[in-house]
């Protein structure tokens, strides 16, 4: 059972779609059974993305125990261009790990779950604020806290390693 | 917040706020940055009443034998890295020898045991607070002996031609598991602030050259988890004491009012915020504790108080303290703590009191004054006697303190002439601290100031009561603090460059963002360095450094003269925006890694930090 925080934030969430066209909630079918490191990025992303999946998944063999049953999440900031299919073919140009997820949907839905999770917020005008400053901020999640640390992505491979070991510790 | 604008006198409650709110009108306090708006607002605190409870003050943290429970394994210069098979993991955290410690072996032990802290008022309106933690007095029964908040006063002395170092073995159990209250890392490091510890017992966040247990994340060296200790220790000697024939150090480096708290790296904010920060007094031969000995300052503890100021976040459906909602730019609170309570009330005698005023942060820039609330727009004069828990080489006669998150100011009050024929409180019964900052994001403060006398300002009345003994020396009397004077400086041999700002949605310094793998830069022992500090993008950053003090030379191109609150010893440099300030700084006695960072802890869990180390061969690198 998810804590109330969690669940609070999971209560009427959008289905997203991921890489390979297959429906995913991101609190029912992943945070209620993973940890998950989220990040977000999009496919014609030139200059902090390519860095930071590659940085990321570099680091993957380094995480050891800790590493396990952590699941990797990277929402496309850009819905409308990012479908399944492009996705996939970035999860191939990156030769991503099955179990990495890449998650888009209706801009709705996108939205969404990044203020869900907190890489977008609503400003107190009303209209919602993309914070593409964040794209090499990772977060942290699991079912009892949502962003509970942050991993920088920018930072060499072992560094992220080491970083997600600590916490994950 | 205290106030939403410098004009206004009147604190904004809740409902105003929420006006504000729902109308959708810009305040300064809901825009965090250009182009990077703050979250949906946060929901205002209940409405307190002020002054309602005495202010708490921390007890003292007893000396204990080796023969108590706790110290079954002998405290040993090497950690004990045994497995404990109860945890599997090693019985001790820390990583590393103690390093010269057989120059002065620990003469006085102690222990504190890190939990949960049991229900407790900050305020008798709120519910108790359930989320704290704190530590213990080193019983080994935690009912018995419960952990409390803030930590308890470690007092330690230093004496020339005694051994007077000490050893505190700090215990973690604190629940495992998720956090209450959903913030806080139950791993823990503590830092003693601007003790000159060596790096084993400093309370960094890492370090690399510890080798590869640094990678293993239940044995990295500096955390310790739940079920394992760390023994800290501390030679309780001046810098210097390794140099020939100087075993007791120099004097001039003498130091007085320290804190210590949790430095986990990325959750030292959320530790510290949930109550993890106590301070730590240092006396010696001449601030003895005693007013009818060597400086005669206020005696401890009657008339010698610690106060901690803070701010805080209630989250108004639960009453808890919350940190629910707070971005990584800072966090400011909108009840103003002493001592972790809100606004309590102190009765103090018509006499004289040195108060040791901390910014416990951890975003909040202050300017304490000490009000008149019968004379609103009015402050009274004060001595200050220190800045970072060092002497000013005489007190100085302020009415503003400017404190950044970190800082310290002692200041010797005297109420008995305040209060007299004459005196600028005269026949007046009561006076605030109160903060003046106008600070409405955590960009940066204002450069207005608010009027002296809203008690939304205030952190703690002053109630004067009735006249007292009072054998302490009149600080206009006191011309100097000699010995303990500026130590002399030397010509520096390395000019290093920090540019402190925001980048990738973190917080970096020269471009780049701390790492646990990396060691920025190397002073070498002995050799004076020239540091410029700069902020960039128009944000306010606190800059710490560990283990070694440094002396402000220039704010902004002008030179830092007596008479300055920033000519003494310090160990924070407060940068406002676009500040470009210099720094001059010396290491001595120990080698190893230590961090320099902001301490808007905020910050510094996202990035602003970096490792740098001493050793006896050093690097010129200009911009680490």
């Amino acid at each position: 059972m998810l804590p109330e925080s969690v669940s609070q934030r999971a209560r009427g969430e959008p289905t997203l779609l991921d890489q390979r066209g297959r429906p995913v909630r991101f609190f029912a079918d992943v945070l209620a059974r993973h940890k998950v490191l989220i990040h977000t990025t999009y496919s014609a992303c030139a200059d902090q993305c390519p860095p930071a999946m590659a940085n990321l998944l570099q680091a993957l063999p380094m995480l050891g125990p800790q590493g396990q049953n952590l699941r990797i999440v990277s929402l496309t900031l850009t819905p409308l261009e990012d479908t399944p299919q492009q996705l996939r073919a970035l999860a191939l140009r990156y030769q991503l790990p099955p179990h990495w997820l890449l998650l888009t949907g209706t801009v709705t839905a996108v939205d969404q779950l990044r203020d869900r999770v907190g890489f977008a917020r609503p400003a107190p005008s009303g209209e919602r604020v993309d914070d593409l400053s964040h794209l090499a901020v990772a977060r942290l999640c699991d079912a009892q806290r949502v962003r509970w640390s942050h991993v920088n992505l920018l930072l060499p491979p072992r560094s992220i390693a080491r970083m997600i070991r600590y916490e994950m510790a | 917040m205290p106030s939403l604008s410098s004009e206004s006198d009147r604190p904004p409650d809740s409902t105003q706020r929420r006006r504000l709110i729902q109308t959708g009108a810009t305040l300064p306090g809901l825009v965090a940055a250009p182009g990077r708006l703050r979250a949906k607002p946060l929901p205002a605190s209940p409405v307190l009443t002020p002054f309602v409870q005495s202010l708490p003050i921390p007890p003292i943290l007893p000396e204990r034998t080796l023969e108590s429970p706790g110290f079954e394994l002998r405290p040993s210069p090497e950690p004990h890295r045994s497995l404990n098979p109860a945890t599997r993991l090693p019985y001790e955290g820390r990583g590393d020898a103690h390093q010269g410690r057989h120059l002065n072996p620990p003469q006085h032990f102690f222990i504190q045991r890190f939990g949960a802290v049991p229900p407790k008022s900050i305020h008798p309106s709120l519910p108790m607070q359930v989320n704290l933690w704190g530590a213990n007095l080193g019983g080994a029964d935690l009912r018995a002996d419960p952990p409390v908040t803030p930590l308890p006063t470690v007092i330690s002395r230093t004496l020339a031609g005694k051994n007077t170092a000490i050893l505190i073995r700090r215990f973690n159990q604190l629940p495992a598991g998720a956090p209450s209250g959903g913030y806080g890392k139950n791993s823990l490091s503590t830092h003693l602030h601007n003790f000159h510890s060596a790096p084993d017992s400093d309370g960094g966040p890492c370090d690399p050259t510890l080798g590869a247990i640094s990678e293993d994340p239940l044995q990295q060296g500096r955390f310790f988890f739940p079920g394992q200790f760390y023994d800290y220790y501390y030679a309780m000697k001046r810098a210097g004491f390794t140099r020939p024939g100087l075993p007791d150090g120099d004097v001039r480096e003498s130091l007085g009012t320290l804190w210590y708290h949790d430095h986990r790296e990325a959750h030292t904010a959320e530790n510290t915020y949930k109550g993890l920060a106590g301070f730590h007094l240092i006396f010696n031969e001449y601030d003895t504790g005693d007013e009818t000995t060597g400086f005669r300052l206020p005696s401890f503890p009657a008339y010698d108080i610690p106060i901690a100021l803070g701010d805080v976040l209630i989250d108004p459906a639960s009453g808890q303290i919350t940190l629910e909602g707070v971005e990584d730019d800072g966090l400011l609170g909108d009840r103003y703590t002493a001592n972790g309570a809100i606004q309590p009330f102190l009765d103090v005698s018509r006499r004289r009191y040195r108060l040791r005023l901390l910014n416990r942060g951890p975003s909040r820039y202050m300017r304490v004054s000490f009000t008149l609330p019968d004379r609103p727009g009015s402050t009274v004069e004060v001595w200050r006697i220190s800045n970072d828990g060092n002497f000013y080489e005489a007190p100085l006669r302020v009415r503003q303190i400017p404190l950044a998150p970190g800082e310290r100011a002692d200041v010797i009050i005297d109420f008995a002439r305040l209060t007299a024929r004459g005196g600028e409180a005269e026949g007046l019964k009561r006076i605030w601290i109160e903060n003046l900052q106008v600070q409405d994001n955590p960009r940066k403060p204002d450069a207005a100031l608010h009027r002296p006398g809203n008690v939304a300002n205030s952190f703690l009345e002053l109630r004067i009561g009735e006249p007292a003994p009072d054998a302490s020396m009149d600080p206009e009397r006191i011309t100097s603090f000699a010995p303990i004077l500026l130590p002399a400086l030397g010509t520096p041999q390395v000019t290093r460059e920090f540019r402190w700002e925001r980048k990738n949605g973190l917080w970096a310094c020269n471009g780049r963002l701390m790492d646990c793998n990396e060691v920025r830069f190397v002073m070498k022992r002995g050799r004076w360095e020239r540091w410029i500090h700069r902020s960039a993008g128009g944000w306010a950053h606190p800059v710490h450094l560990h283990f070694v003090e440094g002396r402000i030379m220039r704010r902004n191109g002008v030179v830092i003269r007596p008479g300055s609150q920033e000519y003494v010893r310090k160990d924070v440099v407060a940068l406002y925006p676009g500040d470009e300030v210099e720094f001059w700084v010396q290491p001595t006695d120990f080698v190893g890694v230590y961090p320099l960072h902001c301490h808007n802890t905020l910050h510094e869990d996202y990035g602003m930090m970096m490792l740098f180390r001493v050793d006896d061969t050093g690097d010129s690198k200009s911009a680490p």
